[in-house]
């Protein structure tokens, strides 16, 4: 029975820890990526003004 | 930041709560042991269910799109703590009972409503148009809520071995220990829901730009 304990406190944190690491790495590269495009939309918008 | 602070508070109530569990405290029965992670799960389950249907009604009287992006987050959440419900209470069914599934009412109710979620997942992710499948996805949350009382009755309208809320004495030691165990698993669900929900928002706002830029270019 005790090693039943300690399999369901693996599963426990295991399932916790895949969610956060999963969150963390696409977080990490969703900011990378807004702001990359924040930059390509702004330098357009100067490039726009720059013309006018 | 105060995401950080949750968990750090979520992770330091964990440790605390896991020395109790399993160190300081002995409960009279072995399997009590198990109460310690199947309870809390189980609850942050039914909690997250509850609160995306809350989000799910709130979208349907206001639609702004925030609300629906809260019920998907909140979903998927349930869905792993339910999934850790589902297993955990296996085992400690194999370890009470004798059997891993036995298919006992709060067992097979309980995995029709983790089925009926996880449909909620599949239909949002089968539409493509951004509108109608936030309605279609929280007409059918606020139907697949409807299971959770089930679940809840089953143990009242058919027999089964599952135990009644109202049948359980906990030592004062082991409640204590319990409480612990559901403040921490409570506190990294919290943490969850905002990274998750900061991430949904942020991926709505790369798909913005991204329609932004590519129609400035295509335009240009």
């Amino acid at each position: 029975m005790y090693r039943g304990v300690f399999v369901v406190a693996i599963i426990y944190w295991t399932a916790i820890l895949v969610l956060f690491l999963w969150l963390s790495r696409r977080l990490a590269a969703l900011k990378a990526k807004v702001m990359d495009l924040e930059r390509a939309v702004h330098e357009a918008k100067d490039k726009d003004r720059d013309e006018d | 930041m105060k995401r950080d602070i949750i968990l750090v508070i979520g992770v330091i109530l964990s440790v605390g709560a896991s020395y109790m569990a399993y160190v300081s405290v002995h409960p009279v029965r072995g399997d009590i042991y198990f109460s310690y992670t199947h309870v809390p799960a189980a609850l942050v389950c039914y909690l997250a269910f509850f609160i995306s249907l809350v989000a799910s009604i709130m979208y349907l009287k206001k639609r702004e799109r925030r609300y629906d992006m809260a019920a998907e987050v909140l979903v998927i959440i349930g869905l792993v703590y339910g999934i850790v419900a589902l297993i955990s209470g296996a085992i400690w069914a194999n370890a009470a009972w004798g059997l891993y599934w036995n298919w006992d009412p709060k067992q097979t109710t309980t995995l029709i409503l983790w089925i009926a979620y996880a449909g909620y997942i599949a239909v949002k992710y089968s539409i493509s148009e951004v509108e109608r499948r936030a309605v279609i996805g929280a007409v059918y949350n606020v139907l697949a809520f409807s299971l959770i009382p089930l679940t809840f009755l089953s143990v009242m309208l058919w027999q089964s071995l599952h135990p009644r809320a109202q049948e359980i004495t906990l030592s004062m030691p082991v409640k204590a220990t319990l409480i612990l165990n559901l403040a921490a698993a409570s506190l990294i669900f919290a943490y969850l829901i905002i990274t998750t929900y900061s991430l949904w928002s942020l991926e709505d706002r790369v798909n913005v730009l991204l329609y932004r830029y590519r129609y400035k270019k295509g335009g240009a």
